[in-house]
């Protein structure tokens, strides 16, 4: 991975941001519906809508809009939030951190078990212990999100109060949304990894690997885990920016102050500045967690290394 | 040679510590308030949304209005008893002659948190600010007949109407004209009210500590924590878990719920809030007071109340609910099919006539499930219906539009204030009228009420108004909302208004 | 192909998908006549939230309508969502990776771009634009379900064809002379398709979890059809008094979920040369 390499895939992480946001900004005003009646409430009379909407500039045709959006974008000037009257940035910045922590902690206890499983299963591929998984990470993917978690909180916060209810905080909140968001991810996780196995363990060089006397635990983790992980680490990037604006019902239950939720609310309220700050944040970070996959990609597997 | 592995570490690595920079809020030891027994000096309270602003002037919803009113106070308060004024930081109020000039007397000695003098200055610049153009603050309205404030004495405040407007008095209770210091910065905010702010976290929590330059008594509470919890279930989760001595918006399921809880009571108050289907009166035949009239037979609103309420509501027995300003008991639509089927025969509607109902999903309460039921109402009766549902922002501006093709679309409505919220939906002229109601008659007695400032001949119109309009029925009335407030057993004198704000400064725990 | 048959046959868990998957699709033909009877804007609000009994196997939900009966009929609504959703996003979707994972030159960098955008665009937004815009419905639910998940398909397929295409068998070929669709088609899909499959039995599973979230986001097709996801979000608060309200389609789109997988990882398997000696 030459510094070249990695110099074009930053252009071309910049060209991507901006083709994102000028469609955002399409997006968000072919969706029906006035943010400025929005901000004001269904009580308040037509003209103070009309005053609102000239002060935000929303009277203005439709390319001066876009011309003075795309003007401020080098800057970093996100602008006012129409919805609460803040600069954009105070809106966002603070749920940065907490969007990372969930999501890491929640696909990586994901990972770890998931790979795991996947693996074990399909070395004792047709056991009883690989249609026990399958049903587990069958259940983990198919159960309604938001009923796993108040499910969770039943038991542990409000029987057994080992947890917090919902909030942010301290370590104890961590616990139960990334378990709620990790059991989705599970399942993907280890499926993938079954049938990356699979594959790889039937390939020739694990048989001359084993056949030389290499302990299988050894061929296992060293050769065939290895070489299993292009399409895990592929589905895991991919899902890391996915999950990073998408938690929004484990969010809302847990009382998460994540990306998702504010994106989600933002939405909602036609709280344009804020949907294409959210948009462009995530928008870097998936562009930089496939970059880093397509990294370890090239790690793992010296085939993929011309990049 | 492999590449190392320290530019994907390092990347993830710095990915984390930047948003971690970036945020000001990270975990850490203590950083979470004691959690609250009860008997301790912080309150914590969990809402369901976060607060909007900490500015008046665009302060709309309820929960922010809560907090708003703990920082700042206003010249004169809605008095939770009588729905009536009584005087707060303005002492004694008199009208000239021709009705256009109000006189303020403030209380002296009021200072605001940081420890300015709170005087007719401040007040003035606050109602100038509220009616600058350029603020296009949703809340200026409130104002909308002001032609000029004059700070006559420091404890003196005159204020100009364009023409005599007698709600004047009762818009200056609402949270959005909250007294402000010359030059407020929302950015910093300072009211004069018995609490400041500590600390705000977006999204996660709010903290309000004792104003110590508060003119009036000390608050009960040194703390006040405001915490959103977006979902229902969550909210009686952390009230059963004792996370939380107050929380607000429990859902109408979790009443049954906490009934064998013992450390737990539950309050059920009046709301202004009723919720309705607007009938759209422009489109045939429901021009037609009769069809109007059937609509409301039609449906068995007790049965909505007890089903998916589960009793946590009451049926609508005037187009203004208890709770807010002089409200009228009229004759309840007693859900009678026969009746309605007598009416739309006697207007001449066919049998399956469509009928297009537009709902939101989860903007009110149940709102999906009173428009399926709805629909299985006026199915019964011989409609056609059909249900379109729609979010919130679509929704909000398609029922704008003067041709829609909906017969129904539901809406809620709050205003405690009888002016506000009668020339809103019933005045002809009114730009958020969506139903197109238009009668004479209640224009003229709503524009005439405005100049009537003695309270009993006001309230006489008013009440000509209500009857008209229950009569008329512009919309199917469906039910009236209730406030269910879940509390740790032995908190007491909180007090709740009907428009849904609450006031902790005297509330008290065991 | 009879060879296929047979082999497939031998897979247990294999079978046991298929089986589960065609009572699904039974349920799913047969739900319009098993319900012809029964008027879904009926309430009977006399009877809401009630726990099983003999009338109603699986009790009534909010609005008195039987649970079991409303599980029926959105049989072949969700299952509809599910398959056209991941249609939608498979076909494309595992063009475009195969193109650009062959192509590696300026087409293949250009597509993959491409793709990275629709990837950054956050899926919740595409959906919510998607239905704010189209309208609340079914065909609406499809749309967004599918487009949403075109990039994954893509980025699968490109990632799994890099890797294959530097095989010596693929490699043989192009030596040989071989045309670029038959190398395509003959050699390098049927290699890379594995974890196609895999996604694709997943993507069944990602379908119904938007349509869910979707209602859980107010977004949800117009009331009262029962499709799955609509359900579970309208029993969000019985989930004390009547979970069965939640239970039942969630253990139905579990079931669905379950088959999908199983029968997913019998085609792999059978359709894997290597394991097959």
């Amino acid at each position: 991975m030459t510094p070249l390499l990695v110099a074009r895939r930053l252009a071309a992480l910049l060209v991507t941001v901006v083709v994102v946001s000028v469609a955002t900004f399409l997006a968000m005003r072919m969706v029906p519906g006035d943010p400025a009646r929005l901000a004001a409430g269904p009580d308040a009379p037509a003209e103070t809508v009309e005053a609102i909407r000239r002060e935000w500039g929303l009277d203005q045709p439709l390319s001066i809009q876009l011309g003075r959006f795309l003007a401020r974008l080098p800057t970093g000037d996100f602008g006012t939030s129409y919805r609460t009257k803040a600069p954009v940035w105070s809106e966002v910045a603070p749920r940065l951190f907490p969007t990372f922590l969930l999501t890491v902690t929640g696909m990586g206890l994901a990972m770890l078990f998931g790979i795991g499983a996947g693996l074990l299963s399909a070395v004792r591929r047709g056991t009883w212990f690989d249609t026990g998984v399958s049903v587990l990470s069958t259940l983990g993917i198919s159960l309604p999100v938001f009923w796993l978690g108040i499910l969770l909180m039943m038991v542990f916060a409000a029987r057994l109060r080992w947890f917090p209810s919902s909030g942010w905080g301290e370590w104890r909140h961590l616990v139960l949304p990334s378990l709620t968001l990790g059991a989705g991810f599970f399942a993907s996780i280890s499926r993938m990894t079954r049938s990356s196995m699979l594959e790889v363990l039937r390939d020739d060089y694990i048989r001359t690997a084993t056949a030389k006397g290499l302990s299988r635990r050894r061929v296992l983790l060293g050769h065939a885990l290895r070489n299993a992980l292009l399409p895990i680490i592929t589905v895991a990037g991919l899902e890391f920016g996915r999950l990073l604006g998408g938690a929004v019902i484990t969010e809302s239950v847990f009382a998460w102050p994540g990306m998702g939720r504010l994106l989600v609310d933002s939405v909602k309220f036609r709280d344009y500045p804020t949907v294409q700050a959210c948009v462009i944040i995530l928008a870097v970070c998936i562009a930089l967690s496939t970059f880093l996959s397509d990294l370890l990609n090239a790690y793992v597997d010296p085939r993929l290394r011309r990049g | 040679m492999r590449p190392s592995l320290k530019w994907p570490a390092l990347l993830l690595a710095a990915l984390l510590v930047l948003s971690g920079c970036a945020s000001k809020s990270k975990p850490g030891p203590g950083k979470e308030p004691p959690r609250p027994a009860p008997a301790v000096q912080n309150l914590t309270f969990i809402e369901g949304v976060d607060i909007t602003t900490l500015d008046p002037a665009f302060a709309t919803d309820r929960p922010t209005q809560t907090v708003l009113r703990h920082l700042y106070e206003n010249l004169v308060d809605t008095d939770p008893a009588t729905g009536g004024v009584r005087p707060w930081l303005a002492t004694a109020w008199k009208v000239s002659d021709d009705k256009k000039v109000w006189t303020f007397t403030l209380k002296s000695g009021v200072k605001f948190a940081d420890g300015s003098a709170l005087n007719a200055a401040s007040a003035k610049a606050t109602l100038e600010r509220l009616l600058d153009a350029k603020l296009a603050a949703p809340n200026r309205s409130l104002l909308s007949t002001v032609t000029a404030v004059e700070a006559v004495s420091d404890t003196e405040l005159k204020i100009t109407t364009k023409e005599p407007f007698a709600p004047l008095l009762e818009n200056l209770a609402h949270p959005g004209a909250a007294i402000l210091p010359v030059g407020f910065d929302p950015a910093k905010p300072v009211g004069s009210g018995p609490y400041r702010l500590q600390e705000r976290q977006n999204g996660v929590r709010l903290v309000l500590a004792r104003n110590t330059n508060h003119a009036g008594a000390a608050p009960v509470w040194e703390q006040i924590i405001y915490r959103p919890v977006p979902e229902a279930a969550a909210r009686t989760v952390a009230l059963q878990s004792g996370e939380a001595l107050i929380v607000n918006r429990l859902a109408p399921e979790a009443v049954a719920d906490l009934k064998d809880n013992g450390k737990v009571e539950v309050l059920v108050k009046p709301s202004t809030f009723q919720i309705s289907f607007e009938i759209n009166n422009r489109m045939k035949p429901f021009d037609d007071p009769r069809v109007r009239r059937a609509l409301n037979l039609a449906v068995d609103k007790a049965a909505l109340v007890k089903g998916p309420l589960r009793g946590m509501g009451s049926v609508p027995v005037g187009p203004v609910p208890a709770g807010a300003q002089w409200p009228m008991t009229l004759k309840e639509y007693a859900y009678s099919p026969d009746e309605a089927k007598k009416l739309l025969a006697e207007a001449g509607v066919q049998p399956n006539t469509p009928i297009e109902i537009w709902t939101t999903q989860g903007r009110y309460a149940k709102d999906k499930e009173m428009a399926e039921a709805v629909a299985g109402y006026l199915k019964a009766v011989g409609f056609a219906p059909e249900i379109k549902v729609m979010e919130w922002g679509t929704y909000s501006k398609a029922i704008e539009d003067q041709k829609k093709t909906a017969a129904l679309y539901i809406l809620g409505s709050s205003v405690p204030t009888l002016d506000w919220r009668l020339t809103r939906n019933f005045l002809s002229t009114s730009t958020n009228n969506y139903s197109g109601y238009k009668t004479e008659e209640v224009d003229r007695l709503l524009l005439q009420a405005r100049m009537v400032f003695e309270d009993s001949a006001r309230k006489a119109l008013y009440d000509q108004v209500q009857t008209k309009v229950w009569e008329d029925a512009p919309y199917l009335f469906l039910f009236n909302q209730v406030q269910i407030i879940g509390v740790q057993k032995g908190v007491t004198d909180l007090t709740v208004y009907g428009h849904e704000i609450l006031d902790f400064t005297k509330a008290k725990a065991r | 192909m009879a060879v296929f048959l047979r082999r497939f046959r031998r897979h247990t868990s294999g079978m046991a998908g298929l089986a589960l998957v065609l009572l699904i699709g039974l349920v799913a033909v047969a739900a319009p006549i098993v319900t012809r009877d029964i008027d879904p804007l009926a309430v009977d609000l006399a009877i809401s939230a009630q726990p099983p009994s003999t009338r109603f196997w699986l009790g009534t939900d909010e609005m008195g309508r039987s649970v079991a009966m409303r599980v029926i009929a959105g049989a072949p609504i969700s299952l509809a969502i599910a398959v056209a959703g991941v249609l939608l996003a498979m076909i494309p979707g595992v063009w475009i990776g195969l193109l650009a994972g062959y192509y590696e030159g300026r087409i293949g960098s250009w597509l993959m771009r491409g793709i990275d955008a629709l990837v950054a665009f956050p899926r919740i937004l595409l959906a919510i634009v998607i239905i704010s815009i189209a309208g609340q419905g079914i065909i609406q639910l499809m749309l967004a379900v599918g487009l949403a998940s075109i990039p994954v398909f893509a980025r699968v397929m490109y990632v799994a064809v890099q890797s294959v295409r530097h095989r010596d068998y693929v490699q043989a070929a192009v030596a040989v002379g071989a045309r670029d669709r038959w190398i395509l088609l003959r050699h390098i899909l049927p290699n890379a398709f594995a974890p196609i499959l895999v996604q694709a039995s997943l993507n069944i599973a990602t379908s119904l979890q938007i349509a869910a979230g979707l209602s859980f986001l107010g977004l949800g097709p117009a009331p009262p059809t029962p499709e799955w996801g609509a359900i579970i979000d309208g029993g969000r608060t019985l989930i004390r008094q009547q979970p069965l309200v939640i239970i039942a389609p969630g253990l139905a789109i579990a079931l669905t979920v379950l088959g999908f997988n199983l029968l997913g990882d019998g085609l792999r398997d059978t359709l894997d040369p290597r394991l097959n000696r």
